[in-house]
């Protein structure tokens, strides 16, 4: 916890995305109630930019989840369909929680029996990248197989990502 | 039920383990994307728990239609989400979590305090992540009292899982309110020793004695009865403080006014009578502006026609 300050000299917590520093303008929360001082953490995080990228993450991973759950829906049955559609939030919750715990499994299991079990954050790094090959795996596939859905959520997952790391390559300062 | 089935009711260590490995590796931005859907699914799976939330805002809503009723437990299991994952976070050792203090004059007079206090608090926010805090505010040791864990395995996850060799080990001390503990003996003697003692007032579980407050024209509150009948024979300063999350990763101590003994009557039983109205009065406050952050999963009140019902309306 860093030192106490009065609440009125809170700066804007700073946002993880290149992107986010972009589109976003960063501002400190409107103070509410009768708050006096404030105690920030070491790591903080933009409330807004979080909000945005839960949004994004749930809409895109549940839509494309449902793309490659539904395929080939045109040659079900009308029972099976719906059966399918009943299923989709489970798959979705399945696949979003599977992804994080095979991740988990495969990498950080392996890492957490050599010398880099304290490397915290690598670790997590290493995670945030495997998570995000899976989730670009599948953008590849509807893209592929998902018709023209499909492929319009693909383009949407490659631009966001082509864009974070492009945009990852300008100065903080050349983004505010 | 067979012990190790136990571990994954939701009661069980089970989830406090995979929430704590969840914390630690999951990529911060699924984290945000895999609390809201856990949430439906404790909701969906909680029955008992989601009907006695949905009883206690019907109480403190009674205008409200069954949809929004609803959509407010709802964010209460939301918020209790959170909150959870936010102490994991903390137990993990990140430090993310932004506080800020109302009521700073307060919180000062209580650390500089001589004798002993006492702390009343709701089931809001969580003590546990805000223990770091109070330790640098307060300057002196604080004792708190919590319910144990209702199946063995998590009681010991629980007590082996906080933070260790800090200050805070020291300083932040957990009494549990097992049966045949003697706890209101050894609370006594923590007052005694001029300590503060923080204790939750609105939360009536296990063999807690209930004391029934008028709250409507239909419904009486059961608040525990334990810690008035304390304050009213320690006749040590009491004051209300509250842990509120106020957004993400974000929360706000606030320290509201004491309650007075100077102006209290002489009487025990009158001076208790006076301190619980108070008390009422002040949850009833910050519950109805923080509702969705009332984490109290058990019926809270009870209609005022019932049977086994508290004293007559006023």
């Amino acid at each position: 916890m860093n030192p106490e300050i009065p609440i009125q000299n809170e700066s804007p917590a700073p946002m993880r995305l290149a992107l986010s520093r972009l589109f976003l303008t960063p501002k400190a929360p409107i103070h509410t109630g009768a708050a006096e001082s404030f105690l920030p953490a070491k790591s903080r995080q933009d409330a807004i930019e979080a909000r945005w990228v839960a949004r994004f993450m749930s809409v895109w991973t549940f839509a494309a989840i449902g793309l490659w759950w539904l395929h080939g829906a045109a040659q079900m049955r009308a029972w099976q369909l719906l059966l399918r559609l009943i299923a989709w939030p489970i798959v979705w919750f399945l696949f979003v929680q599977g992804t994080v715990i095979a991740c988990i499994a495969l990498i950080v299991v392996p890492l957490l029996r050599t010398s880099l079990a304290n490397e915290h954050e690598k670790i997590k790094s290493l995670m945030q990248v495997a998570c995000l090959v899976v989730l670009s795996l599948l953008a590849a596939w509807i893209m592929k197989n998902g018709g023209s859905l499909g492929t319009g959520l693909g383009i949407v997952w490659w631009t966001v990502l082509g864009a974070e790391m492009l945009a990852g390559f300008a100065p903080p300062s050349a983004l505010q | 039920m067979p012990p190790w089935l136990r571990r994954f009711n939701i009661y069980g260590d089970f989830w406090r383990r995979y929430l704590a490995l969840g914390v630690r590796f999951c990529p911060w931005f699924l984290e945000p994307v895999i609390i809201p859907a856990f949430t439906a699914f404790f909701y969906l799976l909680c029955g008992g728990q989601r009907r006695a939330v949905q009883g206690n805002l019907r109480a403190l809503f009674p205008a409200d239609d069954a949809w929004a009723i609803h959509r407010r437990a709802f964010a209460v299991f939301l918020n209790f989400a959170w909150v959870l994952t936010d102490s994991a976070h903390q137990r993990s050792g990140d430090d993310v979590i932004d506080w800020e203090v109302a009521g700073q004059e307060r919180l000062a007079e209580l650390g500089k305090l001589p004798g002993a206090a006492m702390i009343f608090t709701a089931h809001m926010g969580s003590y546990d992540l805000a223990a770091p805090l109070f330790v640098e505010k307060l300057r002196r040791r604080l004792h708190t009292v919590r319910a144990p864990e209702r199946v063995a395995e998590t009681q010991e996850y629980a007590t082996q899982d906080r933070p260790t060799g800090n200050a805070i080990d020291d300083q932040f001390v957990v009494h549990y309110n097992t049966p045949g503990s003697m706890l209101a003996v050894e609370l006594t003697k923590v007052l005694q020793a001029g300590e503060v003692l923080a204790v939750q007032g609105d939360r009536v579980m296990f063999d807690v004695s209930p004391m029934p407050v008028p709250f409507s024209k239909d419904y009486n509150w059961r608040l525990p009865k334990g810690p008035c009948v304390l304050a009213a024979v320690a006749r040590c300063p009491i004051y209300p403080l509250f842990v509120i999350r106020v957004g993400w990763r974000r929360y706000r101590i606030e320290a509201r006014p004491e309650f007075r003994w100077e102006t209290a009557s002489p009487n025990r039983r009158d001076s208790q009578r006076e301190l619980e109205e108070w008390w009422s009065q002040c949850l009833r406050e910050v519950i109805e502006t923080h509702w969705n952050q009332w984490f109290v999963f058990e019926p809270a009140f009870e209609k005022r026609n019932a049977p086994e019902g508290g004293p007559p309306a006023t």
